[in-house]
């Protein structure tokens, strides 16, 4: 796997500025001459650009579908002025020294947008001060494209690969300008993406394809329950099964690891695991979960949902105005699996004092804190190698899957190669949380709200991270309930205790879906009680001079004006078309969608098209703006017609395709995506399209059927 | 020993019989372009084409492989009708994460070998048993439409 990068290459451009949202050089300036001699030029870590005429820039994020290996060093080659054709993407291990690592919630841009870009742009500077020296001129004559530096007064040139002796003795600029988005060349326009060829022809390294010399197949038999243990098991038979090596039982790992209990099955192929797993005899022990059914937690929220414990929003006072209507609505929404395409895979060696892993992990630095962990072995001592993602969705950024294979390459003492099934992937998931939630509003004579009530209840994360936990996180509430935009006199944002049955995790947009759908669908049916178009009702309660918890309303104002015009919502209201709408600010950024749909019930349903006006921001690459929006628009489809996970005696239900099902080619709509470029600060883009896109849905069915739904999904 | 062909060359297999062809040609033989998705036949990840039609690889036991003509995705980069796909797949920017594309492909290149000018109400329902979790089907099928359209301007 190419992703070396040399730790005794010379760095002196050292960079001190991760955990900051701005940015710091720390500049070595007593570096001496002598030492930059013959070297490549790597003025800091992310870039390279060697004698052989190569430019390597490191993409530190994890490559799950969304692009972002193609943006990260689009934002580097910018400023660089190099094309991205000239660009070598190299995959960077796990390690604290790039920054944040992490892959999730969408920040991969927001964060390295203007960081990733003043690295270029030093670099850039660095060539035009030893080009000035080349051509004995001053640097304001030369200017630089596509890695050459040009004299134009005397029409001559130069390339980086030229210059690179000279530029080693360049001192790294204190500051650097970065260029106007007038003259990006890259940033702002569609590229094609770099790692899309050796997709379509099998060449592209996911976790599932690792091979590494020697290494055996693992697979597991789990518990059924995340909450129990293993008692005692037979696998005689699986034993005797031909290329069987060793059975063997695998403990729990507690939090923030939370590894199940399990049966582990060593073989020498894929195929003999899984049949293996099969033929064990396992008992189990989670009698204080067996009695626990979709039906009992429905109870328990239902419960919850009476005796809110913990209020985050309370604000404003009752108002004078008089209340001439009421309405109170409760929403349900179920666990759901992220199941990505690639099954959860990863492959571990581990030494008497050190452990290399490859996985395809959204989350490198924090598997390779947990491999040291678990291993009790020192940090440095874990290498973490990032394959390509099948789908990640959240799902990846948990180090279970990658500690499983660490420990049954432990106990082999020979590199192992861990794989789920797809079963073990829908039963054994940190799920996207089930929540259910309740809206009561008083309204004026004018149908508008002058107080609000949520209350939303759901198992929280926070289980992830400590045993116990039952209060929702306020940043789990923060995800589109107490950051409501309306301007309402009174508003209060509830929660309370539940316990949670599952292992939950984060899932594309996290809490954002299930309060969007419960406030776009409750939106949608006050403003048709008013008789007031769903647009003029948003636009009614949204103060344009409001900013709330980040999010500026003129500027949700925009997109929902901007989807107005671009879906021609009023003329096909007019033509009386099955249409819904949905708008939801999420991870710095702002959607709307509208989704028209045909048929007159649930069973001949056909959503037909959707638009999605986008406001995220400064973005690197409309078209996978527009991919990400697409692909939302599926994954919100396929939320809300068919995703759910039930429980029966502890355990999931589901287990493969057939009964978690998605969205497939047949019933995909026409997607017409619009963005605004408002040229603020970089937004997310892989998960605010979901949120928006669900609701949108479920007010589109009711023109077409007359049924408000209130619980999600609408086919299973 | 189960012998079959191969992307055009005879090889030989010592499996157990049961085991399905596409374990055999990850773990065996070592072509990682045929994706495990779900093990039951209801993903199109490890769509592979038996006698130029396409199959599910990960429930067709090798022992039904007995001297027929396998082509998985690593056998077919110079056939006509993939190269085509290619070029539009590219050009569209279409794979997201990628995992299941070399799945499509085999099916949409089946499907072209067919019906060289597939209406979009025919590609959905050839392409309906892939499934692509992070919803690119749209620029999938796209794809397809332009494909066998610059199919018959070449013609």
């Amino acid at each position: 796997m190419n992703s070396q990068i040399s730790m005794n290459r010379r760095s002196f451009l050292k960079f001190s500025g991760f955990l900051t949202t701005g940015f710091v050089l720390g500049i070595s300036s007593d570096i001496s001459a002598s030492e930059s001699q013959t070297t490549n030029f790597s003025p800091n870590l992310f870039l390279n650009i060697t004698k052989e005429k190569t430019i390597e820039i490191i993409c530190h994020r994890s490559e799950m579908g969304q692009g972002t290996r193609t943006a990260i060093v689009s934002l580097v080659a910018e400023e660089l002025e190099v094309s991205l054709e000239q660009v070598t993407i190299i995959q960077a291990k796990g390690d604290k020294k790039y920054g944040d690592q992490n892959t999730d919630g969408s920040r991969s841009i927001r964060y390295n947008w203007d960081r990733l870009r003043k690295l270029g742009a030093s670099a850039k500077q660095m060539f035009i001060v030893a080009a000035s020296q080349y051509f004995s001129c001053k640097e304001s004559e030369l200017y630089c494209d596509n890695a050459i530096v040009y004299f134009s007064l005397k029409s001559k040139k130069v390339s980086y690969f030229d210059l690179l002796d000279l530029v080693a003795l360049v001192k790294v600029p204190k500051d650097v300008k970065l260029k106007g988005d007038k003259d990006f060349k890259i940033l702002g326009k569609s590229q094609l993406l770099k790692d899309v060829p050796d997709m379509i022809s099998g060449k592209t390294i996911y976790g599932m394809d690792v091979e590494v010399e020697g290494m055996l197949y693992a697979s597991l038999l789990r518990c059924p329950s995340p909450h129990g243990t293993l008692v005692s098991f037979d696998a005689s038979l699986s034993k005797k099964q031909k290329g069987v090596i060793s059975v063997f039982e695998i403990k729990t790992v507690k939090q923030p690891i939370n590894v199940d209990a399990s049966i582990c099955v060593i073989a020498n192929s894929t195929y003999a695991c899984f049949k293996a797993t099969k033929e064990i005899k396992a008992k189990w022990n989670y009698k204080s979960h067996q009695k626990i059914s979709t039906d009992s937690f429905r109870e328990d929220l239902e419960k919850a949902l009476k005796n809110p414990s913990k209020t985050y929003v309370d604000k404003g006072k009752k108002s004078k105005k008089i209340v001439k209507n009421t309405l109170v609505r409760k929403y349900f929404t179920p666990f759901q699996a992220h199941a990505p395409m690639e099954p959860l895979v990863a492959v571990a060696d581990v030494k008497s004092d050190s452990c290399i892993i490859w996985a395809p992990t959204q989350d490198p630095q924090r598997l390779r804190k947990s491999v040291a962990a678990v291993l009790k072995i020192s940090i440095d001592s874990v290498e973490v190698n990032v394959t390509f993602l099948g789908g990640g969705f959240g799902r990846k950024s948990q180090p279970d899957f990658g500690i499983e294979a660490v420990l049954a390459s432990q106990k082999m003492k020979k590199p192992v190669k861990l794989v789920w099934q797809r079963e073990d992937d829908i039963r054994h998931c940190f799920y996207h949380t089930s929540a259910l939630q309740e809206i009561s509003v008083n309204l004026d004579d004018e149908g508008l709200p002058v107080s609000w009530h949520h209350k939303s209840v759901f198992p929280t994360i926070m289980t992830v991270f400590i045993a116990g936990s039952s209060t929702p996180a306020s940043w789990e509430i923060g995800m589109g309930a107490s950051n409501l935009p309306y301007d309402i006199e009174q508003i209060k944002v509830s929660t309370s205790k539940i316990a949670n049955p599952l292992k939950i995790g984060w899932k594309r947009a996290v809490c954002n879906i299930f309060h969007s759908f419960a406030i776009n669908c409750f939106m949608d049916e006050l403003a048709s009680q008013s008789k007031i178009d769903p647009f003029d009702y948003r636009l009614k309660l949204l103060d344009k001079t409001k900013t709330i918890a980040e999010y500026e309303n003129k500027r949700l104002i925009e997109v929902i004006k901007q989807l107005r015009s671009f879906s021609e919502w009023d003329k096909k209201v007019k033509l009386n078309k099955k249409i819904g709408f949905a708008c939801h600010g999420s991870f710095s950024s702002y959607v709307a969608s509208t989704v028209e749909v045909e048929g007159d019930s649930l069973d001949n349903l056909k959503i037909k098209n959707i638009h999605i006006v986008i406001d995220l921001g400064y973005f690197v690459n409309p078209d996978t703006v527009k991919a990400q929006m697409e692909g939302s628009a599926i994954f919100a489809m396929s939320l809300a017609l068919y995703g759910k996970i039930d429980l029966e005696e502890g355990a999931v239900v589901q287990s493969n395709f057939h009964d978690f099902m998605m969205v497939r080619h047949n019933e995909s709509p026409n997607i017409y995506v619009d963005i605004i470029n408002s040229k603020q600060s970089p937004g997310g883009c892989g998960e605010p399209g979901v949120p928006a896109v669900v609701p949108a849905i479920i007010n589109a069915i009711y023109k077409a059927t007359g049924v408000r739904h209130l619980e999600l999904p609408l086919k299973a | 020993m189960i012998s079959f062909i191969l992307n055009n060359k005879k090889v030989s297999v010592d499996v157990e019989s049961d085991t399905p062809l596409l374990w055999v040609l990850r773990d065996e033989l070592k072509l990682k372009g045929t994706k495990f998705g779900c093990g039951k036949g209801l993903c199109g990840a490890c769509t592979i084409h038996l006698n130029g039609s396409p199959i599910r690889s990960c429930v067709f036991p090798i022992s039904a492989v007995e001297n027929q003509s396998i082509t998985t995705l690593e056998g077919i980069l110079d056939d006509e009708n993939y190269q085509k796909l290619q070029k539009q797949w590219i050009k569209k920017n279409v794979p997201q994460c990628g995992y299941c594309q070399p799945g499509q492909l085999m099916t949409a290149t089946a499907l072209l070998k067919s019906n060289n000018n597939p209406s979009k109400s025919e590609i959905q329902s050839a392409m309906a048993g892939n499934i692509c979790r992070c919803g690119t089907y749209q620029r999938i099928q796209e794809a397809i439409l332009d494909a066998a359209k610059k199919g018959e301007k070449n013609e």
